[in-house]
């Protein structure tokens, strides 16, 4: 077993070695013939390989990893402080010419659709600004988060959920280079919790690794953030049956100690609910809508503990009218 | 116990001190009444603590007048309003004229104050009517301004306070020190009743020591403030008031937010009510990000109203016996591990570069191989450690 980080060691450097996404990677080699590339548009689910098709296009358009080197700047917005800085990087890499006699450089702009809005206008002057030099690719999960403009100034290509056969052929592949034992269900437990997210899948693959020896079910749910399932259950228990200030404190735990995300945690609180049968049908549907307004709030960025807070809240309002 | 803040109380206007020329203009005021022109209404306006109510109380003295208060934070304004009109026919019970105040005036809710407005500019020729508010600018309603003519109270001198403690100290047989009555005075800010109040805690805790005195009174305006804005949103039951006290508090909404969250269900018992309750505060949250996300901040307002008034309208039944308020959890946590945090957030962009992907996703992925590694063997936490140029220890301290 190597010391590595499975998700990089096993990127693929090529677009013919990607898994799946075949009219995708058609398309872009077409590109790569032709010499040159509009500006892009990455959408799809995450885990699919839109950072692996970029980093392959800039591969084999550069043929050389100095010429990639010197002439592919990849930004995560979600990690950029605002538009400004990212104005400011782009302009310190965009404005001396291409490196080794490259037509143009490459600039890799991923989870573009957490700018805001105006930030994707701004950022839209910023392409205009440097195409002569430049060509992006930015990388979403959802185009329609991507404002019109930009949209009908690059070329949309459509990354699909992989098939789950895909992700465990290539779950089985590493896990062989590797010298790891894995059942056939411990496959489909990754699957399973890494929602065909396929990155995501190989991490968990590498975290299950360095526990076990052999990759079994019960050891892939145990790593994968579902550790906790007992704790979950208790805390629903206890809101509804009037003890709030224990559910909140389960709570706390959960996400200060335990270090649970808020969308893990929903997620749990999701799955313990609809397989529960202490609940009647109509509470379950209530409790559904509840879960699913909480989880849309904290996909917009609010708290986790207060919205989670809210949740334990109408779910002792449901205990108590029982 | 008697307070010493009402037991030093000024009784004549001549004893209010470091206001002289709002005396000046009170008294001319009072001369035209007692020769029984009708003036405007008095507008007292200034911080708290600078010896407004004191002047009303001393302006009904110096008149000879019955002086009858309506508290705006109390009970029903209006209504008592209402009441004294109605009586104002008959004679006063030993036949003196009287006066009115309505004190904190800023607390009225603005259908209240309308009314108030619209009574007293009746009342007005009737008989004499003193007002009080803390900010003159942001919450006295236009309708109150109109009936009234302003009188400033300014923030107060520290020396003006210390030589007033000082004073305090001799009639009571203390013996302070001029240096620990400067430090009270100084941490005070211009408001004299909280360092009366300040001066009577530390003298009675027999607390004689200049750094615990320091400890104890620094604490004092932060919990203080945010001690009188929970009673307000999760006691008092009124609701108006409970939002001009968060407006006034001069506190971050978003650490007084944790205030209210930690406290509300110690307060509130039933299900129903608990549920609303944790419904504004979710509504004050999104309030919250939209107003950082749209860069609008007068949305906050929203989250303001939501976290006190949304909150306190649908708290259900008043609280019995007492409780106590406790420190928010989640702020300690975090100011605990914060910095753990920050240095955790720096190693995950280093190696977000090398993996090709955002720094959150490095903290949720790839943090719990380390973890886990870090726990066995340590060969990826060598690699790691190689590949980022982060010491080992340093990383097992952060990750693991």
């Amino acid at each position: 077993m190597s010391y590595e980080l499975w998700v990089e060691k096993y990127r693929p450097k090529k677009l013919d070695d990607m898994v799946d996404q075949e009219e995708v990677v058609e398309a872009l080699k077409g590109f790569v013939k032709s010499g040159s590339i509009p500006h892009l548009l990455f959408a799809g689910p995450p885990g699919t390989g839109k950072t692996t098709a970029a980093l392959a296009l800039a591969n084999e358009i550069y043929g050389q990893e100095d010429l990639v080197q010197a002439n592919y700047l990849e930004l995560n917005a979600s990690d950029e402080r605002g538009i400004e800085t990212i104005r400011t990087k782009i302009k310190d890499f965009a404005k001396t010419v291409p490196a080794g006699g490259v037509p143009f450089k490459i600039i890799h702009l991923d989870e573009a659709d957490h700018l805001t809005p105006q930030a994707q206008h701004a950022l839209r002057r910023i392409m205009e600004m440097y195409s002569s030099s430049t060509r992006f690719i930015l990388a979403c999960n959802y185009s329609s988060r991507i404002i019109e403009p930009i949209q009908s100034r690059t070329a949309v290509f459509r990354f699909l959920p992989l098939p789950e056969s895909a992700i465990k052929d290539r779950l089985r592949y590493i896990a062989e280079k590797e010298g790891v034992a894995v059942t056939d269900e411990g496959l489909d437990a990754i699957v399973y919790v890494s929602e065909g997210d396929l990155r995501r899948a190989i991490n968990t693959l590498q975290t299950v690794a360095v526990v076990g020896k052999e990759i079994n079910k019960d050891l892939v749910f145990k790593m994968a953030g579902l550790a906790m399932p007992e704790k979950v259950e208790r805390m629903i228990k206890a809101a509804y049956e009037g003890k709030f200030l224990e559910a909140r404190g389960i709570l706390r735990e959960l996400m200060l100690k335990d270090g649970v995300s808020g969308e893990d945690l929903i997620k749990q609180i999701y799955r313990e609910i609809s397989m529960s049968d202490d609940f009647s049908d109509a509470e379950k549907a209530k409790l559904i809508s509840y879960i699913g307004e909480a989880d849309f709030r904290l996909a917009l960025g609010l708290h986790p503990d207060v919205q989670l807070g809210f949740l334990l809240a109408q779910i002792l309002e449901l205990g108590s009218a029982r | 116990m008697i307070l010493w803040v009402e037991k030093y109380r000024p009784k004549k206007l001549d004893e209010i001190i470091g206001q002289t020329s709002a005396i000046k203009q009170i008294k001319d005021w009072i001369e035209d009444v007692k020769k029984g022109t009708v003036r405007k209404a008095l507008l007292l306006y200034g911080p708290p603590g600078t010896g407004k109510t004191s002047a009303a109380h001393a302006i009904a003295n110096e008149l000879d007048f019955d002086a009858i208060e309506i508290n705006a934070s109390e009970t029903s304004a209006g209504e008592k309003l209402r009441s004294i009109i109605s009586n104002l026919g008959a004679p006063s019970l030993f036949g003196r004229n009287r006066l009115i105040i309505i004190d904190e005036a800023d607390a009225l809710s603005s259908s209240e104050a309308k009314e108030i407005a619209r009574l007293a500019e009746k009342l007005v020729s009737m008989c004499p009517i003193v007002i009080t508010v803390n900010d003159m600018y942001r919450n006295v309603p236009p309708e109150i301004r109109k009936i009234s003519e302003p009188v400033k109270f300014n923030r107060l001198r520290w020396t003006t306070i210390r030589s007033v403690l000082a004073s305090i100290a001799r009639e009571e047989g203390i013996d302070m020190s001029t240096e620990v009555l400067k430090e009270i005075a100084v941490n005070a800010s211009g408001d004299l009743r909280a360092a009366i109040n300040d001066l009577q805690a530390i003298c009675q805790g027999s607390m004689d020591l200049v750094s615990e005195i320091g400890k104890r009174v620094g604490q004092r305006d932060v919990e203080k403030g945010i001690f009188d804005l929970l009673k307000a949103v999760l006691i008092s039951g009124r609701c108006g008031y409970s939002k001009v006290v968060l407006r006034n508090l001069n506190q971050d909404p978003r650490f007084v937010f944790r205030w209210i969250e930690e406290n509300l269900p110690l307060f509130c018992k039933e299900p129903q009510a608990l549920r609303a309750a944790y419904d504004a505060l979710s509504e004050a949250d999104l309030f919250f990000k939209r107003a950082s996300e749209t860069g609008k901040m007068g949305l906050l307002a929203y989250s303001i109203d939501m976290m006190t008034f949304g909150v306190c309208s649908s708290k259900g039944q008043k609280p019995t016996g007492w409780i106590k308020f406790r420190f928010p959890d989640i702020i300690r946590r975090r100011s605990a591990t914060k910095e753990v945090r920050k240095e955790a957030k720096d190693i995950a962009l280093m190696l977000a570069k090398k993996l090709h992907i955002s720094s959150s996703k490095v903290i949720e992925e790839i943090f719990p191989i380390i973890r886990e590694d870090i726990k066995r063997k340590g060969r990826i936490l060598d690699y790691i450690s190689h590949e980022i140029g982060v010491p080992k220890e340093k990383l097992k301290e952060i990750i693991g």
